[in-house]
C-alpha cells in the first residue's frame, strides 16, 4: 500500500494535532501552553512530569487526553505502601479444572498506552524505580521474563511541590527520563470563571476520540523526519553545554547556582520536541525558535541546583532565561 | 531546477553578504584610520613637514579592512542562515542549502524542504536580506577624516611649533625691504617683463615670511640669490651700458689676476721660466689690467730683469692679495658697506659687523651715516631716512648687544673694550704713566692723586675722541661716583 504524498501527510498531521488540541482545551480551561506541551511530548513519545498544586487539573488533563486519543489508559495512585509489583504486575498461580497448577501473568497498570502516575513522589524509591525500565525501554522484566509494553507508551506523572513531608523526591536518573517537566500554573481570572461555570453544572463536556494509536505513531514517525540543520543542532548543543558550570561558555549565574547541568538526553529532548513543534507549525525544518520554545520544559528538571542556588530560591526557569539571553543563536566560530 | 535556483540565490546572498561585510569593515576601520591620520597630520604639521603624507592611514586602514573581507570565500550556508534570520524565514534557506551541499541522503522530507525553500528564495532580494549597516563610529570617523583633511590642506608650517629664527627673520625682512627699494629704483628707469618677474618673486618671498612656520634662513638665502641675480643682470641695471662696461672691466680684472697667479706658480716651479716672464710683460703692458695688477707685474718683471727671482716672487705674492674678486673675500668692516651689498653680511645675517675687526675704519656709527647713504646714487631718499631712523634709534642698547662688556684676563683690573684703539692715550698708557704697580705691590701714589690724574686723563680723552654724548655722561658720572671728596 503506497503512502499518500508527504504534503498530505503533513496536512493530516496538522489537522489531527489541531483537533486534539481543541478537544483538550474544551475540557481543560485556560491551560493552552500546558496542553500544547503535553501534545508535543505525546507525539514525540516522551514522558511528562506534571508539577503543580492540588486541584489545578493535572489528573483531568491526562484523563481527557486518554479519552481523546482512544488509547488504553491506567491510573496509578502512588502511596508509600505501593509495591513495584503493583505497578508492573505479578505472576499468579492458577489451578485448572483438571487440577493442574499453572502460572499466569497478571499485567499491572503499567501495561497501558497512557499511564497516569499520580503523586509519583509519594511512593518509595524502590517502587519509583519500577517505572525506570518501563519508561526508558518500553518494556518490563518480571520473573526473568521481559515483556514489551504497548506502543505508544506514555507516562504522565504528577507531583505536588508542597507537602514534601513523607514524600520521596524522584532520583535524578528517573527525572532525566521525562521528556518534559511541565509546571501547572494557577489559571487566570477569566479562565477560573470558565472552570467554575463548566465544572459545577450537570453538563460535562464530552470528549471525542480523534486519534488512535496508529495515527499517533505515524505522527511521531513523520515528526522525526523533519530536517534539523547544523545551525539548529549546534545551537541546541551550545545551550546544553552552557548549563554546565565548568564549561567556559556557561554564563555567570549558571556557574554560581548550578551544580550539574543537563545530560545529552536533554539535548535529544530538545531536538525531538523541536521537530514536533516544527511539524505542528507546518515546516519541514527545525528553526531556532523551536529550540527556544521547548528549552524550559526540556531542561528545567535537568539542572541540579547548588546549595547556593537552592538557598537563593532561584528557579531553573530563571537560569534558562539567562541562558537564552547569553548564548547566541549563531555559532561564533562559523 | 529548484535546487539550481536555490544555489544561485545562495550565491547572490553570499556575495551581497560579503559586500556588506566589506563596507562595514571599511566603515569600522574609518574611525581608527581617521584618528591615526589626524595624529600624523598634526605631528607632521607641527614639525613643519608636508602634512598630506599623514593622510595615508585614512585610506589604507579602511581599504585594508575591506580587502580582507573581500578576500574571504563565499560562504553560502552562512549567508543563507543569516538571510533566514534577517527575513524571519525560520532557517528554511539555511537548512535547505546546507542539505543541498551535503552528502546526506535525500529523504522525502528533505526534498519537500528544498522545494519549500526554493519557493521562498524566489521572493528574497539580497539587498533586503542584507541591508547595509554602518558601524556606530562611522560619524565620528567621518568627522575626524574631514578634520584631518582640512588640517592637511593648510599651508605648510601653519601649525609649526618651531618659531622662526628671529635674527634671520629680521635680516630677511631687511633684505626684502632693500630689494624692494632697489626694484623700485630700477623701475623708474626701466620697464621690463623680467623686472616684473623679479617683483613677483620678491612678493612671494615676502608673503612666505608672514607664514608662522617659515624657515627664515632659507627665505633669506633665496632673497640673497635673488639679489645677486638682480645685480648680475645687465639688462636690469639703471644704466645698461655702464653696467656692461663694469661687468667687462671686472671680468678683465679677474682674468689679469688669474694670469698673475699663473705667473707666480710658473716662477715658483722654474725661476727662469720664459713663459712667466712673457706673461708678466703682457700684464704690465695690457690696458685691461688694473693699476694694481699692472704695478705688481711691473715690479716682478723688474726684479726678474735684475736677476732676482725671489724678489719677483715676493712682489707677486704681495700682489695676489690685492686682486679684486680673486683674492680673499671682502669682509664687512673694511669700509662703508652699502645695504644689500657684501656677500659676507648676507650669508651670515646673525653675525654683526664688528667694528675694529677689519683693516679700515670701524663701522661704528659711520658705515651707514647719512653722508654715505646720500653719496650712493642707487639709494632713494626714503630708504636712507628709514635706515637712519632704525640705526640711530637707541645706540646704547645696540652697543651693549653687539659688545657685551667683558673683563680681560690681565694682571691688572683694567676694563678694556675690544675695538680699534683711538688716537689718544689708553688706560694702559695712563697706568704706565702713573707707575702702575704690579699685583701685590704697595701703592706708589695717594688715591686722591691717582684719582685726579685718571679723571683728567679720561676727560681729556672724552673731549678728544669721537664718543657719543651718552657715553661721555657715563664717564663723568663714573668719576663723580668715585670722587673721594664726595
Amino acid at each position: 500500500m503506497s503512502q499518500p504524498p508527504l504534503t498530505d501527510r503533513v496536512r493530516h498531521f496538522e489537522e489531527t494535532f489541531g483537533r486534539l488540541r481543541r478537544e483538550l482545551t474544551r475540557v481543560v480551561v485556560g491551560q493552552s501552553d500546558l496542553v500544547e506541551h503535553v501534545l508535543l511530548a505525546l507525539v514525540a513519545e516522551g514522558h511528562v512530569l506534571l508539577e503543580g498544586l492540588p486541584g489545578l487539573g493535572k489528573t483531568l488533563l491526562v484523563r481527557t487526553l486518554a479519552q481523546a486519543l482512544d488509547l488504553s489508559f491506567s491510573r496509578i495512585q502512588f502511596t508509600p505502601d505501593l509495591m513495584p509489583a503493583d505497578i508492573s504486575g505479578t505472576t499468579l498461580v492458577e489451578e485448572t479444572p483438571e487440577g493442574r497448577r499453572t502460572f499466569r501473568f497478571s499485567p499491572g497498570p503499567v501495561f497501558a498506552n497512557l499511564v497516569l502516575a499520580d503523586e509519583i513522589n509519594r511512593a518509595t524509591p524502590k517502587t519509583q524505580s519500577a517505572l525506570l525500565e518501563a519508561m526508558q525501554e518500553g518494556s518490563v522484566t518480571i520473573a526473568g521474563e521481559r515483556r514489551e509494553l504497548p506502543r505508544p507508551f506514555l507516562v504522565m506523572a504528577t507531583q505536588n511541590p508542597i507537602e514534601m513531608e513523607g514524600t520521596y523526591p524522584l532520583p535524578e536518573a528517573q527525572v532525566d527520563r521525562f521528556l518534559f517537566k511541565l509546571q501547572v500554573g494557577f489559571p487566570e481570572p477569566e479562565d477560573l470563571v470558565g472552570i467554575l461555570d463548566q465544572t459545577t453544572g450537570n453538563q460535562v463536556p464530552r470528549v471525542e476520540a480523534v486519534c488512535d494509536a496508529g495515527t499517533l505513531l505515524e505522527m511521531g514517525r513523520l515528526a522525526r523526519e523533519v530536517v534539523a540543520g547544523s545551525a539548529v543542532l549546534g545551537y541546541a548543543a551550545r545551550l546544553v553545554l552552557a548549563t554546565h558550570p565548568d564549561r567556559p561558555e556557561a554564563p555567570e549565574p549558571i556557574r554560581r547556582y548550578i551544580r550539574y547541568g543537563s545530560s545529552p538526553r536533554g539535548g535529544q529532548a530538545l531536538i525531538r520536541a523541536a521537530r514536533v513543534r516544527a511539524m505542528v507549525s507546518g515546516r519541514y525544518n527545525v528553526a531556532l525558535e523551536d529550540i527556544q520554545a521547548v528549552l524550559r520544559p526540556c531542561l528545567r528538571h535537568r539542572l541540579i541546583r547548588s546549595f547556593e542556588g537552592e538557598a537563593e530560591g532561584l528557579e531553573p526557569d530563571q537560569l534558562l532565561e539567562e541562558l537564552l539571553r547569553t548564548v547566541p543563536p549563531e555559532d561564533p566560530a562559523r | 531546477m529548484d535546487e539550481m535556483e536555490l544555489l544561485e540565490k545562495a550565491r547572490q546572498l553570499a556575495a551581497r553578504d560579503r559586500q556588506v561585510r566589506a563596507l562595514g569593515a571599511a566603515g569600522g576601520a574609518l574611525c581608527p584610520g581617521a584618528a591615526l591620520a589626524l595624529f600624523l597630520v598634526l605631528l607632521l604639521s607641527l614639525s613643519g613637514q608636508p602634512a598630506w603624507q599623514g593622510l595615508a592611514p585614512l585610506a589604507l586602514l579602511p581599504a585594508g579592512a575591506a580587502l580582507k573581507e573581500f578576500l574571504q570565500p563565499l560562504r553560502l550556508v552562512r549567508a543563507a542562515y543569516q538571510a533566514d534570520r534577517n527575513l524571519g524565514l525560520q532557517e528554511r534557506l539555511g537548512t535547505a542549502v546546507e542539505w543541498l551541499l551535503s552528502e546526506r541522503p535525500r529523504s522525502l522530507m528533505a526534498q519537500v524542504l528544498l522545494q519549500d525553500a526554493a519557493s521562498q528564495a524566489r521572493l528574497v532580494r539580497p539587498r533586503a536580506a542584507f541591508p547595509q549597516r554602518w558601524p556606530g563610529g562611522l560619524r565620528t570617523g567621518l568627522l575626524l577624516a574631514v578634520l584631518a583633511i582640512t588640517l592637511a590642506g593648510l599651508p605648510p608650517g601653519r601649525l609649526s611649533w618651531q618659531r622662526p629664527d628671529a635674527e634671520a627673520l629680521t635680516a630677511a625682512r631687511r633684505q626684502a625691504q632693500e630689494l624692494r627699494h632697489l626694484l623700485h629704483d630700477r623701475s623708474l628707469h626701466l620697464q621690463s617683463a623680467r623686472l616684473l618677474e623679479f617683483q613677483a618673486r620678491l612678493e612671494a618671498l615676502e608673503r612666505s615670511l608672514e607664514s608662522p612656520g617659515v624657515d627664515a634662513r632659507e627665505v633669506l638665502e633665496r632673497m640673497t640669490a635673488l639679489s645677486e641675480e638682480l645685480q648680475g643682470s645687465p639688462e636690469l641695471a639703471s644704466d645698461p651700458g655702464a653696467a656692461q662696461d663694469a661687468a667687462a672691466d671686472r671680468q678683465g680684472q679677474i682674468r689679469s689676476a688669474r694670469q698673475l697667479r699663473e705667473a707666480a706658480r710658473a716662477l715658483a716651479e722654474d725661476p727662469a721660466s720664459e713663459g712667466a716672464r712673457s706673461l708678466l710683460e703682457r700684464l704690465a703692458d695690457a690696458p685691461e689690467s688694473s693699476e694694481e695688477v699692472g704695478g705688481v707685474a711691473a715690479r716682478a718683471l723688474e726684479s726678474l730683469r735684475k736677476g732676482d727671482p725671489e724678489g719677483a716672487a715676493r712682489a707677486l705674492a704681495q700682489g695676489q692679495g690685492e686682486g679684486p674678486g680673486e683674492g680673499r673675500e671682502a669682509s664687512a668692516g673694511e669700509g662703508p658697506t652699502p645695504p644689500g651689498e657684501g656677500r659676507q653680511a648676507l650669508a651670515n645675517p646673525g653675525q654683526q659687523v664688528q667694528p675694529g675687526q677689519g683693516t679700515g675704519e670701524a663701522d661704528f656709527g659711520r658705515g651707514t651715516t647719512l653722508e654715505h647713504q646720500e653719496s650712493a646714487e642707487t639709494r632713494s631718499r626714503d630708504f636712507v631716512l628709514e635706515r637712519q631712523s632704525q640705526r640711530t634709534a637707541d645706540w646704547t642698547e645696540e652697543y651693549r648687544r653687539l659688545h657685551p662688556p667683558r673683563r680681560d684676563h690681565l694682571p691688572s683690573a683694567d676694563a678694556r673694550v675690544p675695538g680699534r684703539l683711538g688716537e689718544g692715550p689708553t688706560l694702559r698708557d695712563s697706568g704706565q704713566a702713573l707707575g702702575r704697580p704690579r699685583v701685590g705691590d704697595p701703592a706708589r701714589v695717594q688715591p686722591q692723586e691717582g684719582f685726579h690724574q685718571a679723571r683728567e686723563s679720561a676727560e681729556a680723552a672724552v673731549a678728544r675722541e669721537e664718543i657719543p654724548s651718552t657715553r661721555r655722561d657715563l664717564v663723568r658720572d663714573y668719576f663723580e661716583g668715585i670722587d673721594p671728596r664726595l
